[in-house]
């Protein structure tokens, strides 16, 4: 398989991304929770790769932990957005009728709604933390799965060859998992590399603004807000988190487009 | 094998009758033809048999296997197959002929592999073994109406519904299946049901013939009685008009 450059781009820093959210611990050189009050704010060292914060503590160390965290985050809103909106868009698409006005009337109205806001509503809801954030961005996310999946098993729905598979008695659960999973999920899988990026970008800014990942606990929202008080004398300290956040949605994205460009039977080939 | 289609009735929500009273049997070694214009419930009845009408018609009948009552869900695949129309849409594009093979078999629960062999010589795929590699892009039309009939035999399923089984091939090609297929019946001893607008395919294939009309059966009757003497005026008009397709041959 030839990869375009963006893509190899992009499977080199997501691949690097993980290896290092996956090693964080043993990458890190510094506990990231070790205050060091006389070393505060030191500059860019060796001992101090990229320096250290307002408490002393060494930044290179925080971000490689808080990778961990981002991209944990980022994955599990995946997989909860995959199941809620697969499971509803499937059964709007599979059963027709009135659960499917239901459900994808329901998916117009969450649609209506920016994220932001409503995560911000959810989060108010159900009170600040990870686990809330994660929730809070999957309900408000669900509703493109939903529709996508809907429109997919629609489409294949009435397909002669699913009728003959149900004339030749084939029973509903493998006309399903055989004739369209395979179908729906490679496609979802690309809306879902597109997807983390916005949500890695929703769990940062969303902790950015004090709702997500506690203070002490690092992650690169939370980095970035402890660091916007020094903006003016350390602006590194900004400036690293959000290097880091830019790079992983980049590469993400970058992944996304090219696993589109392979997996969409609609686009036309180059080459 | 016999089996029986009693007083099926189809409307739609509105309470316009599709199909009126109909009743129908199909018995192994013999072969019915269901003759009608377009829009005469041909396919309906069909459909119905399976019990996959469109959700929004209702419809009422009785089905008998052997005079006892069957639904239209345990008919499928196990006693009845079918033999669809459009051989070039009825595959699933990202699978081998294997895979569907597999797919029918695990269906009605046959373990026995050399079924597949067998029924792909009998519809006459003598290269089966490079058929089974192939996806349904790398296959003519022909092909895959020959490997629809293949399905439908390495089921075993003694009875066959072929719902206009050749309005998609030229005529060469329609002319191999419906040999085959003919070939195939008398072998094996089963029951088809023929849909078809068409009376070259009746004229060839089949026994009883039974002529719709707007839902309604106008005429039950032998083959040899269709075309020396039919009875009713609808039966004779579509007998007319095929007739007309061949003015050299009707001079004697």
């Amino acid at each position: 398989m030839k990869l375009t450059l963006s893509a190899s781009i992009g499977l080199t820093v997501f691949v690097m991304l993980l290896i290092v959210a996956l090693l964080a611990p043993w990458i890190a050189p510094y506990d990231p929770s070790a205050i060091n009050l006389p070393q505060r704010l030191a500059p860019v060292s060796l001992d101090h790769w990229l320096g250290t914060d307002h408490l002393g503590r060494d930044v290179f160390s925080r971000l490689v932990m808080a990778s961990t965290l981002s991209l944990g985050a980022a994955f599990a809103t995946l997989v909860l957005m995959l199941v809620i909106g697969v499971g509803l868009g499937g059964l709007a698409g599979y059963a027709g009728g009135r659960t499917e006005q239901v459900i994808m009337r329901t998916c117009d109205v969450f649609m209506t709604f920016p994220t932001v806001v409503l995560a911000l509503f959810m989060v108010a809801i159900l009170g600040t933390g990870l686990t809330n954030v994660i929730i809070a961005i999957a309900i408000t996310h669900w509703a493109w799965y939903a529709r996508l999946t809907r429109s997919l098993v629609l489409s294949i729905r009435h397909s002669d060859y699913l009728k003959a598979a149900k004339l030749s008695g084939v029973p509903v659960w493998v006309r399903f998992h055989r004739h369209i999973m395979p179908t729906v999920l490679v496609q979802l899988l690309v809306l879902a590399s597109l997807d983390i990026g916005h949500v890695m970008l929703h769990v940062s800014g969303l902790s950015f603004l004090g709702l997500g990942v506690q203070s002490p606990t690092p992650e690169w929202g939370v980095m970035i807000n402890d660091a916007r008080q020094f903006i003016w004398s350390s602006p590194l300290l900004v400036i690293w988190p959000g290097l880091a956040i830019l790079l992983s949605v980049l590469s993400f994205n970058l992944m996304g487009d090219a696993l589109r460009d392979k997996l969409d039977p609609n686009l036309e080939h180059e080459g | 094998m016999r089996l029986e289609l009693h007083n099926l009735n189809v409307c739609t929500h509105t309470g316009e009758a599709l199909v009126k009273n109909l009743s129908l049997t199909v018995e192994s070694g013999s072969v019915l033809a269901l003759v009608g214009g377009s829009g005469s419930g041909k396919s309906l009845t069909c459909s119905a048999l399976f019990d996959v009408l469109p959700r929004n018609l209702m419809y009422s009948c009785e089905r008998k296997l052997n005079g006892e009552n069957i639904t239209g869900q345990a008919l499928r695949g196990r006693h009845m197959a079918s033999i669809m129309q459009n051989p070039s849409s009825a595959f699933n594009p990202v699978q081998t002929m294997m895979h569907h093979c597999q797919e029918t078999l695990s269906a009605v629960g046959i373990k026995d592999q050399s079924v597949i062999a067998q029924a792909m010589l009998d519809a006459g795929l003598d290269d089966w073994k490079t058929v089974l590699a192939l996806y349904p892009f790398q296959m003519s039309g022909g092909m895959l109406q020959r490997m629809m009939l293949a399905l439908a035999l390495m089921s075993q399923a003694p009875i066959l519904i072929a719902d206009e089984p050749t309005t998609d091939l030229d005529l060469v090609v329609q002319r191999h299946i419906l040999n085959r297929l003919k070939k195939v019946i008398k072998k094996r001893q089963l029951a088809l049901m023929i849909v078809t607008h068409d009376f070259a395919v009746v004229a060839q294939l089949a026994d009883r013939v039974t002529i719709m009309h707007r839902g309604e059966i106008v005429e039950n009757t032998s083959v040899e009685q269709l075309f020396v003497q039919p009875q009713h005026s609808v039966s004779q008009q579509l007998l007319t008009a095929h007739l007309a397709l061949y003015p050299e041959e009707t001079h004697d």
